[in-house]
């Protein structure tokens, strides 16, 4: 197996974006991306394509008119985790040899809902009988409370800590900051959740280029692995996702390191709570302790762990395929020192983690975590 | 008539005696060899690999309220607000569920609660049925 390293990144901005369609949001990404890297188009081999709602076969109709035709192509669903997911594929494509130089999209129109719900589908029971989202995290929420006694204001300090960071972020679909009085306010969505404490929908595209040559100024893919969801048992205390806590393993023994050598991360707070459980299954802060972390600023830029630079999927937004390949674009702009504002000083070793999907008897639909190292 | 007759929310979710006018119990599966329930009902155990047999079961109509949240921006179709949560059922299975009140009485976390069949939605002018559960009357 040979090594990986990420040749080019891109990023179209996150939002609401009702003047342009789907198509052209991720050829602009593609584009971006293989302009980032410094290669012609042509030498691309390979072509994986995460979302969930763009319609079959959506990369090849996407890269058709890139000169892209014709390549191995891919498109991959993996619900939110789709982008991470492909790009995972793509990783094990080059290591093993079948690809030298692959392109990985993720993109996603979640407007076309509107501004409501994206409905469950019919196999979904959960969905049937009324779950959403936010309930599924407000009932973990409850949990963590009643457990560790997580607090609702340290609820509120993620969400101020992601929109500060999104302030900073011209990629982001929020570029302002909230108080935790204004995040506490805000309407419930599922008790105890407020709006301010749930990632909002939009639309949005990135992309990432990875190859088999390490170019100039080489970002390596240290760990790349993806796990189904975990079965919950009658007895599951629903405090956490052990299905992060055995991707996290697995990743970091695939990279030879430990949470303690991870100097930046951007992690899946689709929730308020979901950043602070993922902190204790990657293994940043002891169990029931992260809350307490955030509220002092652990994971502010300066903190003693960063997570979420980039505003997070509170903040940067959260359209589905794109959102794993969005938090490897800003981790890639940590390496290089070019995150500007939002600067991590020396990072050298970035975590990304990414979930997917809600089914019932599981903890996750799936999760997928890339390490990368200067 | 039974072109118009209610229907399950979901094809097998629900011990439904012919003739019977509502489902009498949730459909389970409990392993013959390693005892595991599993709900919904699966014809083979995913605890174990045994090929035995596994028995179709109803199972318990009472239970205890895991946790619970009220829903305010509801899921399409529904009309919020309303209660949702885990239901921990003394055959060892936990199962998501609607949580209806009670008069005025509405189910937490502890509470004892008991299941209840009721329409759900309609599709195709037909009643589907679903089920709930609700706070058992403290004596």
């Amino acid at each position: 197996m040979r090594d990986v390293y990420v040749r080019g990144v891109a990023m179209v901005p996150f939002g609401r974006i009702a003047d342009r369609p789907l198509d052209d949001l991720a050829q602009e990404a593609a584009r971006l991306a293989i302009s980032d890297a410094g290669i012609a188009a042509r030498r691309i081999d390979a072509i994986f394509s995460g979302h969930v709602f763009a319609g079959r076969v959506a990369g090849q109709r996407i890269v058709r008119d890139l000169g892209l035709d014709g390549r191995f192509a891919v498109n991959v669903e993996n619900a939110c985790a789709s982008g991470a997911t492909a790009l995972h594929l793509a990783v094990a494509g080059v290591r093993s040899g079948a690809s030298d130089l692959a392109l990985v999209l993720g993109f996603e129109k979640l407007s076309v809902f509107g501004r409501g719900v994206v409905p469950p589908d019919h196999n979904d029971l959960e969905g049937m009988l009324g779950r959403t989202n936010p309930a599924t995290y407000a009932l973990m929420t409850k949990r963590h409370m009643a457990e560790y006694g997580t607090t609702l204001e340290q609820l509120a300090a993620v969400c101020v800590k992601a929109r500060r960071n999104g302030a900073a972020n011209p990629r982001a679909q929020f570029r302002s900051t909230v108080t935790a009085a204004e995040v506490l306010a805000a309407p419930l969505v599922a008790d105890p959740l407020t709006r301010l404490m749930c990632c909002p929908t939009g639309d949005g595209a990135a992309a990432v280029v990875v190859g088999a040559e390490p170019g100039p100024a080489p970002i390596r893919v240290r760990a790349s692995v993806v796990r189904g969801g975990e079965r919950r048992g009658a007895r599951d205390r629903l405090v956490n996702h052990p299905v992060t806590e055995t991707v996290a393993r697995l990743a970091y023994a695939e990279a030879g390191l430990g949470p303690t050598d991870i100097d930046v991360a951007e992690v899946h707070d689709a929730f308020a709570i979901a950043e602070i459980v993922h902190l204790e299954d990657l293994g940043f802060v002891p169990r029931g302790e992260a809350a307490a972390f955030v509220e002092r600023g652990g994971t502010a830029i300066g903190g003693a762990m960063p997570v979420n630079p980039s505003g997070g999927l509170l903040s940067k937004g959260h359209p589905y395929g794109a959102t794993g390949l969005a938090q490897v674009f800003e981790l890639v702009e940590q390496l290089r020192g070019t995150a500007g504002a939002r600067q991590v000083a020396g990072a050298r070793v970035a975590l990304a983690q990414c979930e997917g999907g809600i089914v019932y008897g599981l903890d996750a639909g799936v999760c997928a975590i890339h390490i990368l190292a200067a | 008539m039974t072109g118009t007759a209610p229907i399950s929310l979901r094809e097998g979710l629900f011990v439904w005696p012919a003739g019977a006018a509502m489902p009498t119990a949730l459909r389970a599966a409990r392993c013959g060899s390693c005892a595991t329930v599993s709900f919904p009902y699966v014809p083979a155990c995913p605890a174990c690999d045994a090929a035995g047999p596994v028995a179709e079961i109803g199972l318990s109509s009472e239970g205890r309220v895991f946790e619970m949240t009220t829903v305010r921006s509801p899921a399409p179709g529904f009309v919020a607000p309303y209660d949702v949560g885990y239901v921990d059922l003394p055959d060892g299975v936990r199962v998501f569920a609607q949580l209806d009140a009670a008069g005025a009485s509405r189910a937490s976390a502890g509470d004892r609660v008991r299941i209840a069949f009721r329409p759900f939605a309609s599709e195709d002018g037909r009643t589907v049925i679903g089920y709930a559960f609700a706070p058992v009357p403290k004596p």
